[in-house]
C-alpha cells in the first residue's frame, strides 16, 4: 500500500471528515436534531474511506456521494445553528469531492470484481484448458 | 477497474492471474493477524470488565464514558457481555487468517471466504455500536472506538484474498470443472502459475 499516491490520501481525508463530524457536535456544542445526524454520518464517512483506501475496494468511496449530498441539504431541513451549518456543508462538500478521486492504482486484480461476472472472463483464455489437454494425452 | 493484461516478470511468486501481488502471502495476512490479536485482546479486556473481573476500565478522555456504554443495556442485550463476544470474533478472525498456505486462495478457497465473511458483518455491527455510543448513551469509550478501528482497517486486506478466491472458482466453472470441489480444495489447484501472456 506504501508509498501513499493521491488515491489514498483522499480516502484518507474522507474518513477525516467523519471523525470531524463525530466530535463536531461536542467541539461546537450543538445538539439534536443535527447533531444525531452527524453522528449516524460520521462513522458511515470514516468507513467509506477507510475501507476505499484500499485500492482493490477503490469503488467503495462512492458510498460518501450520497453522504455529502445529505450533509449539504441536512442543516436546512434539520434546522441547525449558524457553527452546524457551516461545518455541515463544509465537511459535505470536502467529502463530495475527495471521494471522487481514485488515483493511480499501482496493483493489478485479475479484472476487479466485475471479472466474476464479466463474460466471457476475461482470464479464461490465457489459462491452460486442463480439460482438453487431458482429452489428448 | 479494466481487466489490465500484467507482465509477467511483475508478478510475485503464487499470485493469481492477472494480479501483481499474491493477496495470500504471509506478508498480507501477518498484518492482519496481528490487528486481529490486538482487537482480541481489547475486547477481552473490556468483557472481563463487563464481567465484573476488574473494578474499573482505562479511560483516558471520556471521563466516566466507558463505564457508562459497558455497563449499558445495549452491552448486556444478549445473555454474553458485547465485549466477549467482539473477541470471540476477533479470534475467529485470526485463526482463519493464519490457517492455510502462501497459495491458500486456490488450495482452499472456502477458509479464505470464511475469513472475508468473518469481517464483513462484524465491521456493520462496530459501525453500529459506534453510532450508539454518543445518540443513546450520549457516552464514547475509547478502547471500543479502537476495536471499531482495528475492524474496519481488516476489511480492504481480507476482501482482496476473498477476490481471489471468488475469480478462481469462476475459472474453474468456466473450465468445467466442479465449482463445490474448487470451493473445498479437492479439486485440481495445479492452476498454471504464469497464466498471463505478455503480448
Amino acid at each position: 500500500m506504501l508509498p501513499l499516491d493521491r488515491g489514498h490520501i483522499a480516502q484518507l481525508l474522507v474518513s477525516l471528515c467523519g471523525i470531524w463530524l463525530m466530535a463536531s457536535p461536542a467541539v461546537l456544542d450543538y445538539g439534536d436534531p443535527i447533531a444525531v445526524s452527524d453522528r449516524v454520518v460520521g462513522p458511515l464517512l470514516v468507513t467509506a474511506g477507510g475501507v476505499a483506501v484500499w485500492e482493490v475496494v477503490r469503488r467503495v468511496r462512492f458510498a460518501a456521494l450520497p453522504l455529502a449530498a445529505w450533509l449539504l441539504i441536512a442543516p436546512w431541513i434539520l434546522g441547525a445553528p449558524a457553527d452546524a451549518t457551516i461545518s455541515n456543508m463544509a465537511a459535505g462538500l470536502a467529502a463530495g469531492l475527495l471521494c471522487l478521486v481514485r488515483g493511480n492504482p499501482s496493483g493489478a486484480f485479475g479484472g476487479g470484481w466485475t471479472a466474476l461476472w464479466t463474460t466471457p472472463s476475461p482470464y479464461e483464455d490465457n489459462t491452460i484448458d486442463r480439460k482438453k489437454e487431458e482429452d489428448s494425452r | 477497474m479494466t481487466a489490465s493484461r500484467t507482465d509477467t516478470n511483475a508478478r510475485e511468486e503464487g499470485a493469481p492471474p492477472g494480479w501483481t501481488s499474491n493477496p495470500s502471502s504471509w506478508e498480507e495476512r501477518l498484518p492482519i493477524v496481528a490487528l486481529a490479536m490486538v482487537g482480541f485482546f481489547i475486547s477481552l479486556y473490556l468483557g472481563l470488565f463487563q464481567l465484573e473481573v476488574f473494578s474499573t476500565v482505562w479511560e483516558p478522555f471520556f471521563g466516566d464514558g466507558s463505564r457508562t456504554i459497558l455497563d449499558s443495556r445495549i452491552s448486556h442485550l444478549l445473555p454474553i457481555p458485547d465485549a466477549l463476544l467482539g473477541a470471540a470474533g476477533y479470534f475467529l478472525d485470526a485463526a482463519t487468517g493464519v490457517i492455510g498456505g502462501k497459495k491458500r486462495w486456490r488450495t482452499m478457497p472456502w477458509i479464505v471466504i470464511i475469513f472475508g465473511l468473518f469481517i464483513g458483518p462484524f465491521g456493520v455491527v462496530s459501525i453500529a455500536l459506534v453510532m450508539s455510543q454518543p445518540i443513546v448513551l450520549d457516552a464514547w469509550c475509547t478502547l471500543c472506538l479502537g476495536s471499531a478501528v482495528i475492524s474496519l482497517v481488516m476489511i480492504g486486506p481480507a476482501v482482496d484474498e476473498m477476490l481471489a478466491s471468488l475469480q478462481y472458482l469462476r475459472r474453474e466453472r468456466d473450465r468445467g470443472n466442479s465449482v463445490k470441489d474448487a470451493f473445498l480444495g479437492r479439486g485440481d489447484t495445479s492452476e498454471p502459475e504464469v497464466a498471463v501472456a505478455t503480448s
